[in-house]
């Protein structure tokens, strides 16, 4: 049996982490840890290195470019893909620039999702 | 004056009793399967792509039996079959209290015929008190949104049942809000509620039990439903190419407090889930 990629789910928000583990196990993702901020992304990513992980860019603490900054740091291979907001276009250009490897808007579309995840652990 | 469902209507009549409101609903919910339902009931789908297909109507338009289609997970024929089968098992709330024995079919039909000018009236009065406003597009989009999304997002009809007034918004305990500014705008959509109806909202978004939803999380599923809601309001509202930056949802404020924030417009809406208040501004 193949094994599922691994997941790793960034946002401050419980109910859309609910939501969204949801939609990543119907696409065939393990969600492998959650994180409610940006210093957890940053120590689950360590403690976890799963194959990919899902950031949202609005979060306490420390925020997603922040953590996204971190966990390349650490790591210049991992791969993230940007959860944002409507609207959010400038701060996705600059995740991009900075070295995420995609995004999605919120609400998430399960198709898209599906299409730009399996890209990032491709 | 304010726009009801029917039950609701005969309720406060003194024509039903709130148990035989409880038990008819009951009957529609079971006569009304969603087109999802039906399908996985006749194994045409399993419940998995049924819920990626309910997820999908979260962030597109689009109804599910064409989703369906475009996926390729239901034939035309086999939507055919599910939509005369859904048309065939729908009753209409009136005609189950006449099953029921509620009421006789000439009590409903009166009843009918009392509920259609009540409603006329307070559509009436609903689209005075919007007319004129300068944010009358806007909350005739935002109600748009809640009729069209609130079926699919947690399985309730929902409509404008009037402007709220202050006793209606020191009713909401909780609220949800989200702001953007827009190059030539701001848009805000906020929801106020009571705890009762914030929970019956969260447990259906989320598919979960009481049991399984605190406060803090119903609360965040109130701001995700908000989202929803802003993303649409903002594709009818704003042109294709504007440039806007949304806040994340803040819970922080009180119905009277995003009320008294500049130009805003607040209007009571029936749900099956509870009443609520929508906020616009």
């Amino acid at each position: 049996m193949t094994s599922r990629p691994t997941v790793l789910l960034c946002d401050d928000s419980r109910a859309l982490r609910m939501l969204a583990a949801r939609q990543l196990d119907d696409c065939g993702f393990h969600v492998v840890g959650e994180a409610g901020n940006g210093l957890e992304a940053v120590s689950q990513y360590q403690a976890l290195k799963p194959d990919v992980v899902l950031m949202d860019l609005v979060m306490p603490e420390c925020d997603g470019k922040q953590a996204l900054g971190q966990i390349l740091a650490q790591d210049p291979d991992a791969r993230v893909v940007i959860l944002s907001s409507l609207g959010a276009q400038s701060d996705i250009e600059e995740c991009l620039k900075l070295g995420a490897r995609s995004y999605l808007q919120k609400p998430i579309d399960p198709e898209v999702m599906d299409r730009v995840l399996h890209e990032a652990v491709a | 004056m304010a726009a009801k469902f029917l039950g609701q209507f005969l309720l406060e009549r003194g024509t039903i009793t709130s148990a035989q409101l409880l038990a008819a609903l009951d009957a529609q919910r079971a006569s009304n399967p969603l087109l999802g339902e039906l399908a996985t009931h006749h194994g045409m789908l399993d419940a998995t792509q049924a819920r990626r297909i309910n997820e999908r109507q979260r962030a597109e338009d689009r109804r599910f039996g064409d989703i369906a289609l475009e996926m390729g997970w239901l034939s035309t024929v086999q939507l055919d079959v599910l939509l005369a089968a859904q048309k065939q098992g729908r009753t209409l709330f009136g005609q189950i209290l006449v099953d029921q024995g509620v009421l006789t079919a000439e009590q409903l039909e009166a009843e009918l015929v009392a509920h259609r000018r009540d409603l006329d009236e307070a559509n009436h009065a609903l689209a005075l008190g919007i007319a004129g406003h300068t944010l009358a597009d806007v909350v005739t989009s935002a109600i748009r949104v809640c009729n069209r999304l609130f079926p699919r997002l947690v399985g309730s009809q929902c409509q404008a049942a009037g402007i709220a007034d202050d006793a209606a918004l020191d009713a909401c305990e909780f609220t949800a809000h989200v702001r953007i500014a827009a190059a030539s705008q701001s848009l805000l959509v906020g929801v106020g509620c009571s705890r009762a109806t914030m929970h019956a909202m969260a447990c259906a978004l989320l598919s979960l039990t009481p049991e399984q939803c605190d406060d803090e999380l119903a609360l965040d599923a109130l701001g995700e439903l908000v989202n929803v809601l802003m993303g649409y309001v903002v594709r009818d509202t704003l042109p294709d190419d504007a440039t806007y930056r949304a806040q994340p949802p803040s819970t922080r404020l009180s119905a009277a407090d995003l009320t008294a924030m500049g130009s805003t417009l607040a209007l009571s809406m029936a749900s099956q889930r509870g009443d609520f208040v929508l906020i616009v501004g």
